[in-house]
């Protein structure tokens, strides 16, 4: 609306909206810029993962025909991953249009269904075949993806279990003799996905009932304080421990079981907040104006409560993905899936013996995404702290 | 001279200079005050003299400030260059200290007894046996009821007033030469300001102590002060006896302060006082409102008492009309205020508003009444939503109500209310942080006319503001009440802007109104018993009238 | 206060029923309901165990009956107030009774045998770690407020909260392999709590023919000191970081400048008037910290292979032995609520302005 109003003022420097400001602030700090680098380079691990680490070649020529076996062994989350992936780039060039979000977004859902149905890749894998290919010459020329190995190929034609980096394997090889960066690089999924999926369950559960609580007071409050006083008082990773232990181990099922155990934090972070804001006079002369309740909660309220939550989350996703990174060290996680997590449980053997390339990178991997995004919460706390901004002004 | 500033200048960072070449002499025993409105300087200067700014970002690039004390082993020394072991020597005990914020100046988690022994202890070698004693001692010489039983309490036991006692006694403990006042009674009511001033004046005589009062209130500097310097932007603009600047100003700047009083500005009804007649046509009728406040204690959580904010309150708001609501904090001046707007539940009584009900009324038929009934608030800080623009705040309320076609011709109408209040149009989409605490307050009632309401309730619209600001914002309310025709009930504690601006007034003694009537009468011919304590402790200022 | 200790610890029969429900909710949802979780493991077993363990379930819960009967009856013999079960399947009298926890048929015992041998494990490296993280980082939190300025402020705080990311497992790992594993230094034993065959050794080290045994004190001391760091350093990073941003905030405080207008060193002024005010917001997280640590006993108790509650936890779910996670679940929940009443009522002790009326 405010181009209506402006006439001849120029919008940059004039007017500043808060959001514009905390995200100028945050950007200032070099941790906070340093974080969100680490985090770009895992997400783009996590979409280009096939293409970067695969035991499929790109291109190959057997019996004098070109094909692309990386590209046919690609399943319906590999493209639709690409397909968010190269939404969220339509979205941000076209940014200066409004609606493309909401266009970018259907496109991308229409991708994934698609792609959940129609792409099928072959079932029954042999990795050993493009090697053995090669070597007796069956086939001809292979292009390969930078690090040729897939995650869970596990080199059966010449077993190498636990071997320390070497040419071939530029970080060794795991307990199954798979190699580890391809495994590290396949891992960013899980780490990522965990991370925001688990959060966003726990941000909407918490708004909503933090919101719930903190505008309608008396007995209903009462009540729900209880309810999640339930949630806080089970530790979260025995609810999840109970969890994978009754349904079994899978990736989906614990990013909602994170999810459903750490919304009570946001739900309290919102009451209160709502308790301090429906005091302050805006709201009161928000009321006063006879607004809706819905603009009145979130036109007046929410934008101004939810700013300490956004820094709840970062740090939250921190937790999520160490949560996550807990399950499969203790051999709870996902089976078959690479993890971090659980590359960090076999660099310990059963005998004592130790490798110290299991233990370092993925290690290494965990701790400088937990940093990452603990730094970015920070910058964004100090962002929005009002005693920084008081002192300024 | 006991001290004698030159030349003080302090800055922060890289900042420009807060204190900017001030000098200034103070006798022993005699009371100097530095007066001037808030981001003048003077509280620097104040904190400078004892080197209490934060070392890390303050610093002093010039200046001296020569003090020269009988009790001091060296007789004179400059506080700006002694080391930092020797300053602590004077701080305490030669020069004392107290500050604005009774309810923060005191560290919470030990006794005001050992606080009040620590520098007994420190500076005059007393055991603990005989600091305590002289401890209750100073206790007693500042009045404090039950002073054995205060010892052993902690600060939040005690009343401001109270608190400021304590701070006076532990400043005092020592016998200083001289006693920095820093605001020591802003924060305080007007009936507890006057104790506290008499018991400073008392102290001072007995003890024959120089006082450096720093303070933003005119009416208190003529009250108390022997000399005064008037700061503005880090300088002294000018120096004198209390007679000379308060009756003989010489800068524009002293003049303008002066003409900025309440008390100097001239009452603002003219003939409109006969227009209306008594009794006649009441906008706003209140029978016997109550809002209370349940108290639950016990396991069960059972409810045991109430706290009674409003307590059968009755009143009458003429039609285009001002009723002045006066009261000290806690009276419960401003919950009725929001009782009336339904923006705090009532327990019992009506609130009439030509002639309806609102309390019986559903919050669909209330709607219709927002439009009539508007609030403005005291704080400008936090009475606008720092996340919307202008436009967004004035615009949205006008949608909801129906008032203009289409969003162009609201933001066309806000521009005209935003420009009426006094502000520029092309403010409409900044936010609320960019502007100063008077802008805001006018932002805040631009907001309650965009609505064309026929009431608005004030609540200490003009506290949180700078005295000339103050001047300004009633200036500018007064004309929008005769141009919109507009009712007010102006809640305030300042009587000095109740005799300016109201028509008729009405106190408020815990939760109860005691008197009601005309200004002329209430304020000149009390009947109550706490009008008239209320009324005797406002300092008394007649620029006009002769030096006395 | 008397009566706001007694008010909370009424509210916490509530929160400790929905607890129950919850847990049993999560069993009762699983595929197939209670009865087929149950029987996931009796595949392997011997037919004369499996009826065993067939008939214990059924006196236990009722698999016949609805689930809300199931859950009560569960709960009856679980809550230390009920009735008593008397065998037959019969009914007793109500009244108060032993929990009876259930059995585990993994190991073959009762469950609350398991917790007994445990839980003494666990409280030892919680009661070690508690006051080392608290004290140590106390001292830090106050020692790093007196280096400030921006890049000393950015320096420390990152630093601490590096330390504060680095993950317990990781740590753990490479405690493990560089200090204790046969490859590197080998200076610390890599698992459990004591040398094998020092349960015969003497109290305190004591001088034989084969020269010096270091007793079963130090014995158990040199097992504990991989464990216990890598319990304490990631708490100590984050109370540091709070500790010194609470004692950098109350140095700016009103009264620490009304303290130095006294006269009053900076020494002092730290000392006496700042530090215990800067302790007061780090008694709130000390609630948070708490089950922090029962989660990071379950990592460390793993790696270092120490028979606690934690590694308890862990076989039991890799085991899928329902019986002790149902019981270890509901008392770790007891336990925090425990935690968090004694934490709000240290902070009135601590805080004169607070008083639960």
């Amino acid at each position: 609306m405010s181009e209506t109003v402006t006439g001849g003022v120029t919008q940059h420097d004039g007017p500043e909206s808060f959001r514009a400001q905390v995200v100028r602030r945050t950007w200032a700090r070099l941790g906070a810029r340093i974080g969100i680098a680490w985090i770009a380079v895992v997400a783009l691990c996590a979409v280009f993962a096939p293409f970067l680490a695969n035991s499929h070649p790109l291109l190959m020529r057997r019996g004098g025909v070109w094909s692309s076996p990386l590209i046919e062994h690609l399943t319906w989350i590999d493209v639709s991953l690409l397909a968010a992936f190269g939404g969220l780039l339509v979205a941000w060039w076209l940014r200066r249009f409004r609606r493309t979000l909401p266009l970018a977004l259907a496109g991308v859902t229409l991708v994934v269904l698609i792609s959940y149905f129609g792409v099928n890749p072959p079932a029954a894998v042999i990795y050993e075949q493009y090697r053995t290919g090669l070597a007796s010459e069956t086939i001809e020329t292979a292009v390969f993806a930078p690090v040729p190995f897939s995650p869970t190929d596990r080199s059966r034609d010449r077993p190498r279990s636990l071997t320390a980096p070497d040419a071939v394997h530029l970080m060794g090889t795991d307990e199954d003799g798979a190699d580890v960066l391809s495994r590290m690089i396949h891992a960013c999924r899980i780490a990522l996905g965990i991370g925001f999926v688990a959060t966003g369950i726990a941000l909407i559960l918490g708004i909503v009932y933090g919101g719930i609580m903190g505008f309608f007071a008396g007995w209903a409050e009462i009540l729900m304080m209880r309810f999640l006083e339930i949630f806080e008082s089970v530790p979260q990773l025995f609810l999840l421990l109970m969890v994978v232990a009754f349904f079994g181990r899978n990736i989906y099922l614990m990013m909602v079981v994170i999810g459903l155990t750490s919304w009570p934090g946001y739900a309290r972070y919102l009451r209160a907040e709502f308790l301090k804001l429906r005091r302050q006079d805006f709201v009161q002369a928000a009321q006063a104006c006879g607004l809706p309740v819905t603009s009145i909660l979130f036109r007046h309220m929410l934008p101004n409560g939810i700013a300490p939550l956004l820094v709840a989350a970062s740090f939250g996703i921190a937790s999520a993905i160490l949560a996550e990174a807990v399950l499969s060290f203790l051999g709870l996680g996902v089976v078959d899936e690479p993890s971090w997590g659980g590359m960090l449980n076999q660099a310990v053997g059963p005998g004592g013996t130790f490798a110290p390339w299991l233990a370092s990178y993925p290690g290494l991997a965990i701790f400088l995404t937990v940093f990452a995004y603990n730094l970015i919460g920070e910058a964004l706390r100090d962002a929005i702290d009002p005693h920084l901004s008081r002192e300024r002004s | 001279m006991l001290l004698r500033v030159t030349d003080l200048c302090t800055t922060f960072g890289d900042g420009p200079a807060a204190v900017d070449g001030v000098s200034f002499e103070i006798a022993s025993g005699e009371t100097f005050c530095l007066v001037g409105e808030s981001g003048s300087g003077k509280s620097v200067t104040g904190l400078s003299l004892l080197r209490l700014l934060d070392g890390t970002t303050a610093h002093h690039p010039r200046g001296a400030a020569v003090f020269r004390s009988p009790r001091l082993d060296a007789g004179t020394v400059d506080l700006m260059r002694i080391p930092e072991t020797e300053m602590r020597r004077i701080r305490g005990s030669r020069i004392a200290m107290i500050f604005q914020e009774p309810m923060t100046a005191l560290n919470p988690v030990l006794t005001i007894g050992e606080q009040l022994m620590e520098p007994l202890m420190l500076h005059l070698d007393m055991d603990e046996s005989r600091a305590r004693a002289r401890a209750l001692d100073v206790l007693e010489q500042v009045h404090m009821p039950e002073p054995e039983r205060r010892l052993d309490e902690y600060p939040h036991r005690l009343s401001g007033g109270q608190r400021q006692r304590v701070m006076i006694a532990m400043a005092m403990a020592c016998e200083p030469d001289l006693l920095i006042a820093d605001e020591p009674t802003t924060a305080l009511d007007v009936t507890i300001q006057a104790q506290i001033l008499e018991l400073m004046a008392e102290l001072q005589r007995r003890r024959n102590t120089a006082l450096l009062f720093i303070t933003h209130d005119l009416s208190v500097v003529a009250q108390i002060a022997d000399r005064i310097a008037v700061m503005q932007q880090g300088r002294i603009v000018e120096t004198g006896t209390r007679d000379e600047v308060l009756y003989r100003p010489r800068h524009p700047y002293t003049r303008a302060l002066l003409d900025a009083l309440p008390s100097r500005m001239k009452r603002r009804r003219g003939g409109h006082h006969a227009d209306v007649s008594h009794g006649g046509d009441a906008l706003l009728r209140l029978e016997k409102l109550r809002v209370y406040f349940p108290v639950y204690r016990g396991v069960l959580q059972r409810h045991v008492d109430d706290v009674r904010a409003v307590d059968d309150v009755s009143l009458d708001v003429q039609r285009g009309r001002v009723l002045a609501l006066v009261g000290e904090s806690g009276s419960g001046k401003t919950t009725l205020g929001r009782a009336i707007l339904r923006l705090v539940p009532s327990t019992g009584g009506r609130v009439r508003y030509a002639g309806e009900d609102l309390l019986s009324l559903s919050a669909r038929q209330m709607q219709r009444y927002r439009r009539e009934l508007q609030i403005v608030f005291q704080d400008p800080q936090s009475s606008l939503n720092p996340r919307l623009t202008v436009a967004t705040t004035l615009t949205e309320p006008m949608a909801v109500h129906g008032i203009g076609e289409d969003h162009v011709e609201r933001v066309r109408l806000a521009a005209g209310v935003l420009e009426r209040v006094g502000l520029e149009p092309r403010m409409l989409d900044r936010f609320p942080h960019e502007f100063s605490g008077g802008q805001r307050q006018r932002i805040g009632i631009a907001r309650a006319l965009v609505l064309n309401p026929s009431f608005i309730v004030c609540d200490e619209v003009t506290s949180a503001l700078d005295v000339s600001v103050q001047a300004r914002v009633l200036g500018l309310l007064d004309e929008l009440r005769v141009e919109f025709n507009l009712t007010y009930l102006f809640i305030t504690h300042n009587i000095d802007v109740v005799r300016y601006f109201a028509d008729e007034v009405a106190v408020m003694y815990r939760g109860r109104v005691v008197e009601q009537g005309p200004v002329d009468q209430v304020c000149n011919r009390p009947e109550h018993e706490y009008t008239r304590t209320l009324l005797a402790a406002v300092p008394q200022f007649e620029p006009a009238g002769e030096p006395g | 206060m008397a009566s706001y200790i007694i008010r909370r610890l009424l509210l916490m029969l509530p929160t400790l029923f929905g607890i129950s429900v919850l847990v049993f909710a999560v069993m009762a949802l699983a595929p197939g309901g209670v009865g087929a979780s149950l029987m996931s493991r009796a595949g392997d077993m011997r037919p004369e165990e499996r009826q065993a363990m067939m008939a214990y379930y059924n006196a236990r819960y009722g698999l016949d009956r609805p689930m809300p009967v199931q859950y009560l009856r569960w709960l009856n013999n679980v809550s230390p107030i009920g009735f008593e079960s008397l065998p037959g399947g019969e009914r007793g009298s109500f009244g108060f009774k032993t929990p009876d926890l259930g059995m585990s048929f993994v190991k073959n015992r009762p469950v609350l045998d398991l917790i007994a041998d445990a839980l003494p494990v666990t409280l030892l490296l919680n009661a070690l770690t508690i006051p080392l993280v608290f004290v140590g980082s106390v001292i830090m939190g106050v020692y790093t407020a007196r280096f400030r300025g921006q890049a000393l402020d950015v320096g420390i705080g990152t630093a601490n909260l590096a330390l504060w990311s680095i993950p317990a497992i990781w740590m753990g790992v490479l405690l493990i392999g560089f200090l204790a594993s046969e490859q590197y230094l080998k200076w610390f034993p890599t698992s459990g709590l004591s040398t094998l065959g020092s349960n015969a050794w003497t109290f305190l080290p004591e001088k034989t023919a084969e020269g010096w045994r270091p007793g079963y004190l130090l014995d158990l001391l040199w097992h504990l000191v991989l464990p216990v760091f890598c319990l304490t350093y990631s708490g100590f990073a984050f109370l540091t970081k709070l500790t010194r941003a609470s004692v950098l905030e109350n140095l700016q405080a009103d009264y620490a400048r009304t303290a130095r207008a006294k006269g009053l060193s900076e020494a002092v002024v730290l000392w006496q008037h700042v530090f215990r005010n800067s302790l007061l917001p780090l008694m709130t997280v000390a609630a948070t910290i708490l089950p922090g640590l029962l989660i990071g006993s379950v990592i460390v108790e793993s790696i270092f292979s120490i028979d606690g509650m934690g590694r308890l936890v862990v076989q039991a779910v890799q085991m899928r032995d329902r019986e002790t996670v149902l019981s270890i679940t509901l008392i770790t929940g007891l336990l925090t609520l425990a935690s968090y009443l004694i934490v709000d009522i240290c902070y009135a002790l601590a805080d004169p302005r607070v008083s639960y009326e």
